[in-house]
């Protein structure tokens, strides 16, 4: 068989290991650097595009390849994708090569550098999604941060560097304990093997998967991020470039909520069940803290910053309110994020490209000198916002709708966050896009040139798309997500039984119905 | 008296004689050639180390061979500690070549001392005597503080030198001290034999009080807590090529005369010195990074982050009894990875050398090397990212598989504190990529051209630092070669 995923995963590798023995130093050479990068992140989006031709709708890992890598240690390159993890990685082959275009006319210096980082992130990134060996997940994981540090520290802001290794402490120290984690699960389970599958097939001890899911939580909270660790988002995503900032929130955060649901949640589902009213709190204290604080930001890279903080605490509600349309909606609302709050940075980085400021009270009238943007823009806000009939509306409807069923009282919590995105979003637009023109230098911008309607209109395409029709994806999604919560349902029925001394089929019709 | 000719394994014994023949010839070549021919004792030099090398190569034992009745031991662990500390000294060597410096010394001097002290650390790691132990410390010690001292106008080398020399004297001491009380109580300077003796033995008082002693000497020359004091003195002031020598070869060698000592008396001292090296562990990888992050010359904070990875070399060693071959194995390979990431960041400041030829030493000059050098940064910034332990790199290979033997023995705890621990040292590490790439001051950062030409000087340590990038990546992507050959070096002493 042809091993797709690992074209896919290292195309990008391949471009970028070209792209260092190309010089740059004058115009001509940026140009071919940005060619070959376009090129090779397209390559990719394109094997990512035939994988999806051939996806058949099961739960199974498909595509599987399996090579042996450091056998003694039972440490193998075995990679797979399913329901779960392939809309995050078309997000991503997606995402990629619209920022890279984007990039063209942000960055000006390091063009090299510059594009050898963000083809790396792209080839960690989407290994991250498709591992299925613990050793070659955390490998990935970690490979992450660095090209993303270089991203933030030498093309960011004014604090770039602090914000850069703010952004790496922090990650960082949440995955070394993983790290532990993974170890210990390693040995005490003595299977010999890394191949997280085998994991997820085994039962493990109830004590053990306590601290263990602690440690795999506290890493995957940590990139979500949920709220007690969410403190590096603000800074990174401000001071990181257009480009970074889209992939660190289009994809980066879900890694986050990925792990949770790949890992944490199915290997230690005891545990889960256990922690899930501590995460269910947090991630509602993340919808309303995120919302509350994306009202008084002046600035509007920050306002995005904060809303992702409030999405991604559905995100995070989604998943532990342990039903099947609520689960669905959370891998719908991360990919819708990822959309979403891609095209709000992209379209804020276009006027602070014209204007070189964020600051909302800085524009105003953009309307009548942008108009297509300002189409764009406002698309993008509803989107954002959750105005039926465009993505943002279709994950967090379903998220919200299922966990009704199990948790009401924080569903209405929930939702009261979704009024809130309406009451920091509008006004935005509102002071931004409408009214008159308040500063001259406003008065003088130009509309969108070629390179940013290429970039927007997929972009916009897929917001209708996945609002009016989101079927495709569901139908991706739904088989995966079906079998994780039976699996999990089935965990809950001998939790519960234990803690009624109950034996456990007692209560199992009413879950059961609910699972199905 | 009847004399009995010792056991000699001549096919394993080997690569000493041949070094040993070697290494004078290199002396005596230097003295004996024009200065014409001088220029051929690099190469000379090199040869001797590469037919060593092919020796131990030759010599695979399956099981271990003694010979001189325990005064020379060659197994699976002595083999793959003399491979590396051959190729870490031939790195050393083809580094040293752009130190224009030698020109006014001897060069085949340096050389000499470089092949010594090979030996020195060979035979240290080869032996389950601790007479033995003791000669082999010295052999290597004496080469190392005249290597630190050796450029004699330097008067911050001179201090470097005498420091070093004064402390390891008074290390030396301790260590014979401990010998000769163990000797006392047991009657034995044979590690083997000490295990039988011990239970015969009334003074088990006086056994620990040397077996501490003994610890407190190898301590000193791996730069434990609490006596490192002397690394970043020492690391500072000595000529960068003696220092990236020893900061690997020694500590390996001191810390396989550990592992001997401690597999020996594992039988019945097992808790007590684990408990004793855990906290030693502990603290000295904490203290070392910890001081790392508020250095401002490079070489001090290289010194402080080779104290903490001593901490982290230290785990291997307080697991060799649960973890067996795991630990041993794991400790070979994190040599072998930091030999190449640690002596390629000197590499590096040697080649950052300026036009007229003054080192950068403080971090704050390394600024705009992203812009001026690309090259040279982007290895640099692989290097600090390997010891950092992060991947794809062998820096995070080697933490994974020193961690994984602390877990699989239970060390849960020392694992946590010692990841915590990297985390700290992403600090330190991560502000040398902060000032190559990241400083605000490069607008004005020319790009230096950089002649490169074959057979230069220069060359050389082009050479010397692509092996060490290839070494430091290969080890992170492809490990399962090298992790297979160190988990099967089998340490034993019988």
């Amino acid at each position: 068989m042809f091993p797709l995923i690992s074209w896919m995963v290292f195309s990008p590798l391949i471009g970028a290991f070209l792209i260092l023995f190309f010089r740059d130093d004058n115009e001509k050479h940026y140009k071919r650097i940005f060619l070959i990068s376009i090129i090779s992140s397209l390559v990719s989006l394109l094997f990512s595009l035939i994988i999806f031709v051939n996806f058949q709708a099961s739960a199974e890992m498909q595509f599987v390849e399996n090579i042996k890598w450091i056998e003694s240690l039972g440490v193998s390159y075995r990679v797979g994708l399913d329901g779960i993890s392939f809309p995050l990685i078309l997000l991503t082959t997606f995402l990629t090569p619209i920022v890279l275009l984007f990039s063209w006319d942000d960055i000006k210096k390091r063009i090299r550098l510059y594009y050898f980082s963000m083809l790396l992130l792209e080839t960690a990134m989407l290994g991250v999604f498709v591992s299925l060996d613990f050793f070659l997940f955390y490998v990935f994981w970690e490979a992450m941060l660095i090209p993303m540090y270089f991203i933030i520290g030498i093309w960011g802001g004014k604090k770039r560097i602090y914000s850069a290794m703010k952004f790496f402490i922090y990650t960082m120290a949440g995955s070394v304990l993983m790290l532990v984690a993974i170890l210990w699960l390693y040995f005490s389970t003595g299977a010999g093997t890394f191949n997280i599958l085998v994991f997820l097939n085994s039962p493990i001890d109830p004590f053990l998967q306590t601290w263990l899911f602690v440690a795999f939580a506290l890493a995957f909270a940590i990139k979500v991020p949920m709220f007690p660790f969410h403190t590096w988002l603000p800074d990174a995503h401000v001071e990181a470039p257009t480009a970074g900032s889209v992939i660190l929130a289009g994809v980066l955060l879900k890694m986050g909520t990925y792990g949770f649901i790949r890992l944490a949640i199915p290997l230690f589902p005891e545990a889960a069940i256990q922690f899930s009213p501590i995460f269910i709190f947090l991630s509602l204290v993340g919808i309303i803290y995120g919302a509350l604080m994306a009202m008084i930001q002046r600035d509007a890279k920050k306002l995005v910053a904060y809303s992702s903080i409030s999405h991604l605490g559905f995100v995070m509600f989604g998943l532990f309110s342990f039903n099947l349309l609520a689960l669905g909606g959370s891998v719908l609302q991360m990919v819708n994020h990822g959309i979403c709050s891609g095209l709000l940075f992209l379209t804020v980085g276009m006027l602070y490209r014209r204007r070189h400021t964020r600051l909302i009270d800085d524009f105003g009238g953009i309307a009548k000198v942008m108009p297509v943007f300002s189409v764009f823009f406002v698309i993008t806000v509803f989107s954002s916002i959750g105005l039926p009939g465009l993505n943002g509306f279709v994950g967090e409807f379903a998220i919200l709708s299922g966990s009704f069923q199990s948790h009401f009282i924080p569903t209405i919590i929930a939702t009261l966050g979704v009024i809130l995105s309406a009451v920091y979003m509008l006004p935005m637009v509102q002071k931004m896009i409408f009214g008159k023109i308040k500063i001259e230098s406003n008065r003088i911008l130009t509309d969108l040139n070629l390179r940013e309607w290429f970039v927007l209109v997929p972009m916009i395409f897929l917001v209708f798309f996945l609002g009016i029709y989101p079927k495709p994806i569901l139908n991706i999604i739904e088989p995966s997500a079906k079998s994780l919560l039976l699996k999990i349902n089935e965990r809950k029925l001998v939790v519960q039984g234990i803690k009624n001394n109950n034996p456990p089929l007692v209560s199992s019709s009413t879950i059961t119905r609910r699972g199905h | 008296m009847e004399f009995i000719f010792p056991v000699i394994f001549w096919k394993s014994f080997l690569p000493i004689p041949i070094l040993t023949f070697g290494a004078v010839m290199v002396l005596l070549f230097d003295i004996f050639a024009s200065d014409e021919k001088r220029k051929a004792t690099l190469w000379l030099s090199i040869a001797v180390l590469f037919i060593t090398f092919i020796s131990c190569l030759l010599s695979s034992p399956e099981n271990s061979e003694i010979s001189f009745g325990g005064m020379y031991l060659f197994d699976g662990f002595t083999r793959s500690l003399f491979l590396i500390i051959l190729i870490s000294s031939f790195i050393v060597i083809l580094m040293s070549s752009i130190e224009k410096k030698f020109e006014e010394n001897s060069y085949g001097d340096f050389l000499g001392l470089i092949l010594f002290a090979t030996l020195g650390m060979m035979l240290m790691v080869s032996t389950r005597n601790l007479v033995m132990i003791f000669i082999a410390l010295e052999i290597f010690s004496l080469s190392l503080y005249v290597l630190s001292g050796f450029f004699r106008s330097s008067l911050i080398g001179n201090e470097a030198s005498l420091k070093y020399f004064l402390l390891g004297s008074f290390a030396s001491g301790f260590l014979l001290f401990g010998i000769a009380l163990i000797y006392g109580s047991t009657g034995s300077t044979d590690l083997f034999e000490i295990i039988r003796f011990y239970e015969l033995s009334s003074q088990k008082l006086v056994f620990f009080l040397g077996l501490s002693f003994l610890i407190v000497g190898l301590g000193f020359k791996i730069g434990a807590f609490p006596f490192y004091m002397w690394t970043p003195d020492v690391y500072q002031g000595s000529p960068t090529v003696a220092t990236a020598f020893m900061s690997v070869g020694p500590k390996a060698a001191a810390f396989a005369a550990l592992f001997r000592i401690l597999i020996s008396t594992a039988g019945f001292s097992a808790n007590k010195i684990e408990m004793t090296i855990w906290i030693i562990a502990v603290l000295t990888m904490t203290v070392g990074n910890l001081v790392a992050i508020w250095q401002k010359n490079i070489k001090r904070m290289l010194a402080y982050s080779s104290i903490a990875h001593v901490g982290y070399l230290l785990i291997a060693l307080v697991t060799i009894k649960q973890a067996g071959t795991l630990s041993s194995g794991s400790f070979l390979f994190y040599v072998f990875v930091y030999s190449f990431m640690n002596i390629g960041a000197f590499v590096v400041i040697m080649l950052a050398k300026r036009e007229d030829g003054s080192e950068r030493t403080n971090i704050e000059e390394f600024s705009g090397l992203g812009l001026s050098r690309p090259g040279l940064a982007f290895s640099m910034a692989i290097f600090m990212i390997a010891l950092a332990g992060i991947p794809p790199t062998g820096g995070f290979v080697a933490k994974f598989y020193i961690f994984s033997a602390a877990i699989k023995s239970g060390f849960v705890w020392l694992a946590i504190i010692a990841v915590l621990n990297s985390v700290i040292s992403v600090f330190y590490y991560l502000r040398i990529i902060v000032v190559m790439y990241m400083n605000d001051t490069e607008e004005d950062v020319k790009k230096e051209q950089f002649r490169f030409v074959w057979g230069s000087r220069l060359s050389y340590a082009v050479v010397a630092l692509v092996i060490c990038v290839i070494g430091t990546l290969s080890l992170g992507i492809f490990p399962s070669y090298f992790v297979d050959f160190a988990l099967n070096s089998n340490i034993s002493l019988n």
